[in-house]
């Protein structure tokens, strides 16, 4: 096959203060055209005692309809295109999303436009989603998905009284006291120019950029967003078990770090987290030794940012940029018996990562996993304005680029010493999801050995492992550990 | 060596408005009816590499051991002689790549992407798993323990358990009686099927039940050099699963599912419908979004306007299969806001699919979902790895290439009529089963 035939020119007009950052990816062959609209602002916004409120904010103009049509006369305008509006809020970043087939681009624009700057602000569009987000608290996230429960009480742990610590959805306290006015207020104050970057992509028209870039100028300019400060965190416990009718167990751990992608220590650490637990790959150590050879779950993995897999993917989703990340370890639920075995073990590597660091082997090996792997990251439009967008959030052009070059640069040495500054094994907060938590605090704060019975025979070396695996030392007090039932999350 | 027995070019990316498949592609069959097909796209420097087995969890007609199919995915990755499980992986690292699978009533498909200098080793990978597995009993038996982990991941969300109650009462023998997971007795007890294991990869893992996808940047000429050299001397055919036909169901059905927490109020109703291939399957592609749909009149109702519905799910929506490979089921989840809503959102659906059956089709919302359905695929195809996918799940329950031109052709013919007489002959009481979730919270 011939090379790509287009040119991927990278515009970034930063350097103008009134004029917002475009990021313009043209590929003329491409069918579709791919638009990022991203503003620097999420749950970190919301005010205290209105939690929820960016996130609503965002998904009624996404879905609520705008000046010229409601939300049904919207969906009867855009469904025959097959295009995409679409809204995905988190910490810091706000990404409203619109694709459309090239063909259809010069119908979608305006009306992608007017959901940005023409908002209806439909009363009972704002009920609709209103009710929808609490039912995402307290009838799924509490009831329905304790995967996504750990990681949310982790947050909690990680950031309490802080904006970070709450879902992005909100709480059920918050999301009652919103108003209508607070959502119109909101997006004044967050979905400005001050905050915009744009991005573009795929096959679009030459004129489109200018014309994207003139309908955005009816956004309100705003102000800049204000530095997010992250005042030291206050002590809670270091294990919180979340008590739920549950048939596994799901565990979630981590410790708040103040690593950024400009650090000098990110491609050692980039590097490292790989070998130590890539998402959803057989890669990783973690995977290896509780799934692999011990079969404890379906998965093990361990993160160096905040993480969310992009779709049914497995690559990190872009644009959930932050000013302080942290570091945690996923553990896919267990069985209730093996609950603490499967604990210990990921204690007892993250341990052993630390003390004795990666193998040579493990380090050249992971350099040509990413090498390759992290290739298929920009594979589609979104993705690369996703990447692109977030160097610029970031502050770090060609970060990807940069991180595969740096590979063949590093040195275990200098990947172990990493690993030995930033990791600090005794720092980490610990998120259960299960049923009997009673049971489980007592075994905590005991100490006593937990065991593990196979169902076949496994090696000698495993098998002595084990024995250390399971008596590996938890320094834990009974006031380290606190329990909660699962239906008093998230109130307020 | 001269493998080339039928070789034939199909011009899929005709400009014909009903097909939409955007990529040139051509096929080969080798002697031993290993079906070789590529797709060259624009993804420079990267690949896709898709094995198709035409095994899924339909295949799994002795008693007990429901999930096998899904459980033997796994095991493939459990190595060989020449590549053990630790040597596998370790060259799946070092060569960069992205690896995967899954598994569903049809079908069972493995991937490799990455750098297209891998492609040669992947190709040597592949062929040598596909024809020399071996895994120690002990492997087995703890890879039997990571899907009940899987399993226990799924059930946590109660749609998992609606899913398994309406197939267990919609058929009485067919195998899509239960999920591809399986039922949690077998996956229990799937630690002590290691005979039945090695049984299950000869007679399903056959060269004349595969289809390998090559996608992406390769060059054809060495990559069919190497598949002929690596796959050689793989023989064999694979049986036919002694699928029971399910008799016409006569009576409307019903089940509840009991989950210990407030979880979202939903009903889960589905209807015995016809295999893919059929006029009646494409119908049904249509339907969903016909019905349910954001530009629908129930989703604007129900969502929008009474506020009664969350969401709806429906059959074969966002979802690549053209149908399954025995008549299955036309099925839609309704997400209610508060439980006591569920009665009317019935009662809407019931009256939307009367009229429907009475004659009453609204021509420009067909042409609309149509045009919905064509422009979504042609936007969709845009990495090696999603065409493998496409292409795996079109393919899979007829086995013919053609399918895909076939299904964009009976899409693009789904007349008002065609979608009125659906109704009438399949929406019926008597073909559905109707799933409701009961909140029983423990005092």
């Amino acid at each position: 096959m011939r090379p790509r035939p287009f040119l991927i020119t990278l515009a970034v007009s930063a350097a103008v203060a009134a004029q917002p950052p475009i990021v313009a990816l043209p590929a003329p062959t491409h069918p579709a055209v791919t638009l990022r609209i991203v503003f620097r602002a999420g749950s970190v916004d919301d005010p205290p005692g209105k939690e929820g409120l960016t996130a609503l904010t965002a998904e009624l103009m996404a879905e609520g309809g705008t000046v010229r049509r409601s939300a049904a006369e919207l969906h009867q305008v855009l469904y025959p295109l097959a295009a995409e509006v679409d809204v995905a809020v988190d910490r810091e970043m706000t990404v409203f999303s619109g694709r459309v087939h090239r063909d259809e681009f010069a119908t979608f624009l305006p009306e992608f436009l007017d959901v940005l700057t023409r908002p209806r602000w439909d009363p009972k569009e704002f009920a609709r989603l209103r009710d929808d987000a609490e039912n995402e608290l307290v009838r799924q996230l509490r009831t329905s998905d304790d995967e996504a429960l750990g990681k949310a009480v982790l947050d909690r742990m990680l950031y309490p009284h802080h904006p970070y610590g709450h879902p992005i959805v909100g709480t059920v306290a918050g999301l009652r006291a919103l108003t209508l006015d607070d959502v119109k207020a909101q997006a004044a104050r967050l979905f400005c120019r001050a905050r915009l970057i744009v991005g573009i992509a795929g096959g679009y028209p030459d004129s489109a950029v200018a014309t994207l870039e003139a309908g955005l100028t009816a956004l309100p300019p705003g102000a800049a967003r204000p530095e997010v400060a992250l005042p030291p965190v206050p002590d809670g416990p270091k294990v919180l078990i979340v008590e739920k009718e549950a048939e596994a167990t799901a565990v979630s751990m981590g410790f708040s770090w103040e690593l950024s992608r400009r650090d000098p220590d990110f491609p050692a650490l980039w590097l490292a987290f790989s070998a130590f637990g890539e998402h959803r790959q057989f890669t990783g150590r973690l995977m290896n030794r509780l799934r692999e050879q011990r079969g404890l779950n379906y998965g093990d993995y361990a993160y160096l940012e905040s993480f969310v897999q992009d779709h049914w993917g497995t690559f990190p989703r872009p644009n959930i940029a932050r000013s302080h990340q942290f570091f945690s370890i996923w553990l896919r639920p267990v069985e209730p018996a093996n609950r603490l075995f499967a604990l210990r073990a990921a204690l007892y590597e993250t341990d052993k990562l630390v003390k004795q660091g990666l193998t040579d082997d493990e380090v050249e090996g992971t350099k040509r996993f990413l090498a390759g792997y992290s290739q298929l990251y920009t594979q589609t439009d979104r993705r690369r304005l996703g990447y692109a967008i977030d160097d610029l959030f970031n502050g770090t052009p060609g970060h990807l680029a940069k991180l595969q070059s740096a590979l063949t640069h590093l040195t275990t040495a200098q990947v172990n010493a990493a690993i030995r500054k930033w990791i600090t094994p005794q720092r980490l907060r610990i998120a259960i999801v299960t049923k009997n938590g009673a049971e489980l605090v007592r075994e905590l704060a005991s100490g006593e050995p937990s065991p593990i019975h196979y169902p076949s025979p496994k090696p000698q070396a495993i098998l002595e492992e084990d024995r250390t695996i399971e008596r590996f030392p938890l320094p834990l007090k009974a006031t380290d550990i606190e329990i909660v039932s699962a239906k008093q999350l998230f109130e307020k | 060596m001269r493998a080339l027995i039928t070789s034939s070019i199909l011009l899929l990316a005709s400009a014909a408005q009903a097909t939409t498949f955007p990529f040139p592609m051509q096929s080969e069959t080798l002697p031993s009816g290993l079906r070789v097909v590529t797709v060259p796209m624009d993804s420079p420097g990267l690949f896709a590499y898709f094995t198709l087995v035409r095994v899924g969890s339909r295949n799994e007609v002795e008693p007990g051991h429901t999930g096998f199919a899904h459980f033997f995915e796994h095991m493939m990755f459990r190595g060989t002689e020449r590549f053990p499980a630790e040597r596998q992986a370790q060259l799946t690292r070092d060569l960069g790549l992205h690896s995967n699978a899954f598994t569903w009533d049809d079908e069972t498909v493995y991937f490799y992407a990455g750098p297209k200098t891998a492609l040669p080793q992947v190709i040597e990978m592949e062929a040598d798993r596909f024809q020399h597995l071996k895994y120690a009993k002990e492997a087995f038996q703890t890879e039997a323990k990571a899907v009940l982990g899987e399993y226990n991941k799924d059930f946590a969300d109660p749609a998992m358990k609606m899913e398994e109650a309406l197939l267990d009462r919609a058929f009485v023998r067919h195998t899509y009686k239960h999920t591809t997971i399986g039922v949690l007795a077998d996956v229990l007890k799937m630690p002590e099927q290691y005979d039945y294991s090695l049984q299950f990869f000869r007679r399903f893992y056959r060269p004349d039940n595969c289809t390998l996808f090559v996608i992406g940047d390769f060059d054809r000429a060495a990559v069919l050099k190497t598949i002929r050299a690596e796959y050689g001397a793989w023989r064999g055919h694979a049986e036919p699963a002694a699928v029971p036909i399910e008799p016409p169901q006569t009576q409307e059905r019903s089940a509840t599912v009991d989950w210990p927490s407030q979880a979202k109020p939903r009903v889960l109703v589905g209807w015995h419908t016809p295999e893919a291939g059929t006029q009646a399957a494409a119908v049904q592609k249509v339907l969903g979004p016909y019905l349910f749909g954001e530009a629908s009149p129930l989703y604007r109702e129900l969502v929008l306007e009474r506020q009664l519905v969350e969401s709806f799910e429906v059959a074969y929506l966002d979802d690549d299969r053209p149908g399954h490979r025995d008549p299955r089921l036309f099925y839609y989840q309704a997400t209610a806001k508060r439980p006591n809503d569920l009665p009317a959102v019935m009662a809407a659906v019931d009256r939307a699919i009367a009229a429907l059956a009475n004659g009453q089709v609204n021509a420009q919302l067909l042409s609309d979902v149509k045009r919905h359905l064509r422009y979504g695929l042609l936007t969709s195809l845009e990495t090696p790895t999603r065409v493998g996918e496409f292409l795996s799940l079109v393919v899979a329950p007829t086995g013919d290439l053609g399918a895909l031109d076939r299904l964009f052709d009976q899409m693009a013919g789904v007349t008002p009529a065609a979608l009125s007489s659906f109704a009438q002959q399949y929406l019926v009481p008597t073909h559905r089963t109707t799933v409701t979730l009961m909140v029983k919270e423990k005092k």
